[in-house]
């Protein structure tokens, strides 16, 4: 299998190439909701996150709602 | 006290107490005390997921739920209007459209005192782009007056910084911002106890927004009852109004018909 290297919240991670978004979460094991996408500095909306595919040096922010004031 | 009802952004409530979400021991503290405020606007912050399996817990959401409580986002941890710009689309993607947000624009990490001009130009152009905005600010009468014509659903200012409990500083600023903006204003951040609560709604806020007062008690649950109680009234004590202050003692039994010798 090919991989592809890309930024996740900070971080350099390996993903298989032509992974989804939703593809990232399963990658992850990662429940998708209550999470907010963005790709490059612009938010993925959910209704995108099948269709976009991830390439080599993207930079991905995976965002939730904690506890806070 | 039926029709006291309190209005945020077209949406009516009958609490008003806003509590947030942070510094609690564990998720069953925090849905217990948040549950006990009976607050019907809970604040949330936005952070980065923990990729690391081990190291995840559950979303919030999960427990404080959306369909239960209006959620609250904010922009806690941001230091210009760019960040918290971000931070405002972010949340609204998690929260699916909801376009309530607390905007919050902070100086620095030491004193956590709002930066104004960085939260004006972010104010801007959140409600430009459809936020409805609830503002943390200083108690600044300027500022309020400005954040309310930039079309803010609520005013926020400080009653002493975050996380401080020592209560409203300066209570003279924020009876003047009472006094001339007519959109909600709600005490952000500096309660300490049940009594402050209490003093900030006779002076006619329109709200309390605390967390750490709740959370950091000896028994959040109980604070949780007593901030709840002590917003109630302090709404009813200002609704009523209160006598006029007496230079003299004014005896309560009449002094006709004493038995005396």
């Amino acid at each position: 299998m090919i991989f592809i290297r890309i930024s996740l919240n900070g971080d350099s991670q390996e993903i298989p190439v032509e992974t989804s978004i939703n593809g990232l979460f399963s990658f992850l094991d990662l429940s998708d909701k209550f999470i907010a996408v963005e790709l490059n500095n612009e938010i993925v909306f959910r209704a995108n996150w099948e269709k976009v595919k991830l390439s080599e040096g993207d930079k991905i922010e995976l965002v939730r709602a904690i506890g806070g004031g | 006290m039926s029709s006291d009802i309190f209005n945020i952004a077209g949406k009516d409530f009958s609490s008003r107490l806003l509590v947030g979400t942070g510094k609690y021991l564990d998720e069953k503290e925090a849905t217990a005390a948040i549950e006990a405020s009976e607050a019907e606007i809970v604040t949330v912050a936005i952070r980065r997921v923990e990729l690391e399996k081990n190291k995840r817990t559950e979303s919030i959401l999960n427990y404080i739920s959306p369909q239960k409580y209006t959620i609250l986002p904010n922009t806690a941890g941001c230091f210009n209007a760019k960040e918290a710009i971000r931070i405002a689309y972010l949340g609204r993607e998690i929260l699916e459209g909801a376009n309530l947000l607390k905007l919050e624009v902070l100086k620095d990490k030491e004193t956590l005192l709002p930066l104004m001009d960085e939260t004006i130009v972010a104010a801007k152009e959140l409600v430009k782009e459809g936020f409805e905005i609830m503002v943390y600010c200083t108690d600044d009468l300027n500022y309020a007056k400005e954040l309310e014509d930039i079309g803010c659903v609520a005013i926020m200012p400080l009653a002493a910084p975050i996380g401080s409990g020592q209560g409203i500083v300066n209570p003279k600023a924020i009876s003047s911002i009472i006094e001339k903006i007519s959109c909600p204003v709600i005490i952000d951040a500096g309660i300490g106890t049940a009594s402050e609560v209490t003093v900030a709604m006779e002076m006619g806020c329109d709200g309390v927004l605390l967390n750490t007062a709740i959370a950091h008690a000896k028994n959040p649950i109980l604070m949780a009852e007593a901030m709840k109680e002590a917003a109630r009234s302090g709404r009813k004590s200002f609704l009523a109004g209160r006598m006029k202050p007496q230079a003299k003692a004014n005896p309560s039994s009449p002094m006709q018909g004493i038995v005396n010798s």
